[in-house]
């Protein structure tokens, strides 16, 4: 197969996903007096569901400019982590330019899917960030088109994005043979949504994480160190 | 532009824009300029699982168990996802099964409304 061809392969999962849920956005955008060049300019350069749902009620809400930094500086937080885990490999593998690209496109979803796929070659992994990247201006845009007009109904299709992160564990189970590191996440994110509710608790479950893991590397359990 | 003013909205994405970048390709830069500390790469080669765990629940915060259908849906939506991977364990897709075949038992779940 073609490097394109295995790219759109590894993103077939996300092209109702983000297309479905780009629509929600540029819908809801509409809504708030915008038309679709506005919400696809929003996918291309924010390209983020939880910022950009959150751009909306910030705007509608007449927010100052120096709360919107901060909010999308915390919302963002998580992708420094992401860059740390895929920065060897994107090094040897892009160019500057390309480089840059693939780091400003690891949306949730794509960072995932990437984390189990490490055969694929550089190309088809650009091809894969510019599909889903597509996917998401595509879903924006024409959910701003439609606006208010056409009323359907996709109740529920939001789940095919968890259901992506359900299989990307297993996968990534099934090849480590152990669920101890899925296992520190899930805890770690249950624990902090516990304590801090759920409007702002990535940001200490990504602490509690890294926290767990040097524990578990300074006690030289099996596995994390 | 009925509701919001354009020129605010246009200065406030562009300064999420810059926001976005600042946390997705300025760590890059930094890193390229100067040397990873080690104990940073290591966290790096581990991190990924755990995180992809931490998403799994953010998919899932906004449900209250407290109150019906106690999360039902979604219980029954990843259940059917993880059943079905290991059904069509000997298909090389199974995973893209799983995926569209479990989102599909959930949404027939919402539409028929079977918890309610």
């Amino acid at each position: 197969m073609s490097d394109l061809q295995n790219a759109f392969k590894l993103s077939l999962p996300l092209v109702a996903g983000y297309i479905m849920l780009g629509m929600a956005f540029g819908i809801l955008f509409n809504q708030n007096g915008f038309n679709a060049l506005w919400a696809a300019g929003a996918a291309v350069f924010i390209y983020g569901g939880t910022m950009q749902f959150i751009a909306v009620s910030l705007l509608s809400a007449h927010e100052g400019y120096f709360a919107i930094f901060v909010v999308s500086l915390v919302v963002g937080f998580r992708q420094i982590f992401y860059t740390i885990a895929y920065f060897k490999a994107f090094q040897s593998e892009f160019r500057f330019k390309k480089r840059m690209y693939m780091f400003f496109a690891l949306a949730d979803e794509v960072f995932a899917l990437l984390s189990i796929n490490k055969t694929l070659s550089p190309n088809a992994k650009f091809y894969f960030s510019l599909l889903s990247h597509s996917y998401w201006i595509l879903g924006c845009g024409l959910g701003a088109l439609i606006g208010g007009h056409v009323n359907f109904d996709f109740k529920g299709i939001e789940f095919v994005l968890s259901a992506v992160f359900v299989v990307i564990i297993l996968e990534q189970v099934r090849q480590s043979k152990s669920a101890l590191m899925s296992s520190i996440g899930i805890l770690s994110a249950i624990l902090a949504l516990v304590i801090f509710g759920s409007s702002n608790f990535l940001l200490p479950a990504i602490f509690i994480i890294v926290f767990t893991l040097f524990v578990f590397k300074a006690m030289r359990i099996k596995g994390v160190a | 532009m009925n509701h919001i003013d354009s020129i605010y909205a246009f200065i406030s994405l562009f300064i999420i824009m810059l926001g976005t970048l600042a946390t997705r390709v300025l760590p890059a830069l930094i890193f390229s300029l100067f040397k990873i500390p080690n104990l940073l790469f290591w966290l790096s080669t581990r991190i990924t699982p755990c995180i992809i765990g931490m998403l799994l629940v953010y998919c899932f915060k906004d449900i209250d168990l407290s109150i019906a259908p106690h999360g039902a849906y979604e219980i029954l939506g990843v259940f059917s996802v993880v059943a079905v991977y290991f059904m069509f364990i000997k298909f090389k897709s199974n995973g893209l099964i799983a995926i569209f075949l479990g989102s599909t038992i959930y949404m027939m779940a919402i539409y028929f409304k079977i918890f309610n």
